[in-house]
């Protein structure tokens, strides 16, 4: 073994390590690693802890009862180690670098100290009441700023499930989000639980909110619902029906566009609509074009878009942050000669692409006509 | 009724945060707790020695697995142990036996009431229900005691005071309070 090495590693705490999800655990378990807990310190803090749950049960039931039921008490003892993450995150943010370690070592000393933990779990509680005031005003904002479409998840979840969490949340379950929240944000939340989930869900909703903004500023909102409307036939739903993601449909259009316009030195037109000859004809093209070749036209693209629809600061960021998850899918399914799967392409004639895997969907999609007659007449 | 057909031993509190520490020291402090119920125990004839003591507290953690509970202090539980002397209808031999099974229904009843009937007001409906209704039985506070307490606070139903009520298999006539009083006395005598 490595003896210098290893001294060195006594008494810092991989800040790598840490899982904000679970904040004050991980950070302990750390810490004990490390050295920087003993033994005694943790039944120490385990003691105050058991206290906080014991006060946290007796405040649970009105004063009326000193038991609860294991998953009552589970449950309640979550929301204590959630106050206490949440204090953690209040001291470095959700987002630890290497850089903190000296703020957890002073989160590992304030721990220690007598009687702190229970000021942590009040002052813990407390980040947790201003986060939900918070998440009041932003929610109130997507509301009045909302997309209008049809699509029921979006509705339902801005509309009405956001506020059911708003008004039933409790410090009890704190770390419990107890509402149907799942229309989908682009990009994924990491390592979120209770009102910070929430707050880091409406955050995204609000940017690809002004994402849709610029896009309606650019292209026109008709040219918007015309392409989710297209989606959603090729996809055999009607708009109501849509469960994905309405940033990522118009995000792949204006990204393919704005890719092809870029590949052939045109200018950019304001359309969103992809017909089937371009799509061939780029498809095609790209699929005969190499890795490094691709990754330049991407690089070139993603300037091109941020400047085009002038997209700076924070939308700037979460911009870039799904283009990271994007382009995975657009190298893959070039590779796979599958950019249909990602790109809304006009009128989608299945047979026009010859790919085995469509021969599922032209069942389901033909099965469809003839049930949903009135629909694609409609439609179409 | 079976009452523990949907328990287990999985106490989650305690696996998953190791409170098993101040569990043992909760466990010190219950022992110590009946214990001191000694003086009074005398006055009703009894004695509690530390085994028995014992014997209660480990049913008493038993119950709590079984029945799914956690609990942060063992006060309730102490009450519990103290009304029930007063009964008069519990013995020397059998007392640790019958306290262990009424901890057990009192948990039993914690969970079917979920919470919404406090500690004080289960310890004196359940001393009520044993005595009058069940003359002391722990057989019949475990089906008909047990069935008259959820009617009451589960299904606001007070009726089995004063009607007939048909418990599985088994019917019986049910007698108003004065009766079982004058019943109770008779059998003192």
């Amino acid at each position: 073994m490595d003896k210098d090495k290893d001294l060195s590693q006594i008494h810092e705490i991989n800040a790598g390590n840490i899982d904000t999800g679970m904040y004050f655990l991980s950070l302990t378990d750390n810490a004990m690693s490390a050295g920087l807990l003993s033994e005694t310190d943790t039944e120490y803090m385990q003691t105050l802890i058991y206290d906080i749950l014991s006060d946290s049960v007796w405040m649970y039931t009105n004063g009326t009862s000193v038991s609860v039921t294991s998953q009552e008490a589970n449950e309640l003892m979550l929301s204590v180690l959630y106050a206490l993450d949440c204090y953690c995150i209040s001291q470095t943010g959700n987002v630890i670098t290497d850089n903190d370690n000296h703020k957890l070592k002073i989160l590992i000393e304030t721990f220690k100290q007598k009687g702190e933990i229970r000021n942590c779990y009040h002052k813990g509680l407390q980040f947790i009441d201003k986060t939900l005031a918070e998440v009041k005003i932003l929610a109130k904002e997507i509301y009045i700023n909302r997309i209008h479409t049809k699509s029921e998840l979006y509705n339902q979840t801005l509309n009405r499930s956001i506020f059911v969490f708003i008004e039933n949340y409790k410090h009890f379950s704190a770390h419990r989000i107890d509402a149907d929240i799942d229309y989908p944000t682009a990009v994924n939340i990491k390592k979120r639980k209770g009102i910070n989930y929430v707050k880091k869900y409406l955050e995204y909703i609000n940017l690809e909110t002004a994402f849709y903004n610029k896009c309606a500023d650019f292209y026109g909102e008709p040219e918007i619902k015309k392409l989710i409307k297209t989606y959603a036939r090729n996809n055999l739903t009607d708009e109501q029906g849509l469960t994905d993601n309405i940033f990522g449909i118009i995000f792949a259009n204006v990204f393919f566009l704005f890719f092809a316009q870029t590949k052939d030195k045109k200018t950019k037109d304001k359309r969103l609509s992809v017909t089937q000859e371009e799509f061939k004809n780029l498809s095609e093209s790209l699929y005969n074009t190499t890795s490094p070749d691709l990754l330049k036209l991407i690089n070139k693209t993603t300037v091109s878009l941020f400047i085009t629809l002038k997209l700076i600061g924070d939308l700037k960021n979460y911009v870039s942050e799904y283009i990271k998850i994007f382009v995975k899918y657009f190298m893959r399914s070039v590779k796979s000669r599958r950019l249909h799967h990602i790109i809304t392409v006009d009128s989608i004639n299945f047979d026009a692409i010859n790919s085995a895997d469509v021969a599922g969907r032209r069942d389901t999609f033909e099965l469809e006509l003839e049930l949903e007659t009135d629909f694609i007449e409609n439609d179409m | 009724m079976d009452k523990k057909a949907n328990s287990n031993s999985n106490n989650v509190v305690k696996s998953e945060f190791g409170f098993s520490l101040f569990q043992i020291s909760e466990d010190k402090k219950f022992i110590r707790s009946i214990v001191d119920l000694n003086a009074k125990a005398n006055n009703y004839g009894l004695t509690i020695t530390e085994n028995i003591a014992k014997e209660i507290s480990l049913r008493r953690r038993e119950a709590l697995n079984e029945n799914e509970r956690f609990e942060f202090k063992s006060d309730a539980i102490t009450r519990l142990t103290s009304a029930f002397l007063e009964t008069r209808y519990i013995n020397q031999d059998e007392f640790a036996y019958i306290i262990g099974e009424i901890i057990d229904i009192f948990y039993y009843l914690k969970n079917e009431t979920e919470n919404t009937i406090s500690d004080d007001d289960l310890i004196s409906e359940m001393l009520d229900t044993f005595t009058h209704l069940c003359f002391g039985s722990i057989e019949q506070m475990q089906s008909k005691g047990i069935e008259k307490i959820l009617r009451r606070y589960k299904f606001n139903d007070t009726e089995i005071w004063d009607n007939t009520v048909t418990s599985g298999e088994d019917t019986y006539r049910d007698i108003n309070r004065e009766e079982l009083i004058g019943y109770e006395e008779d059998w003192r005598e």
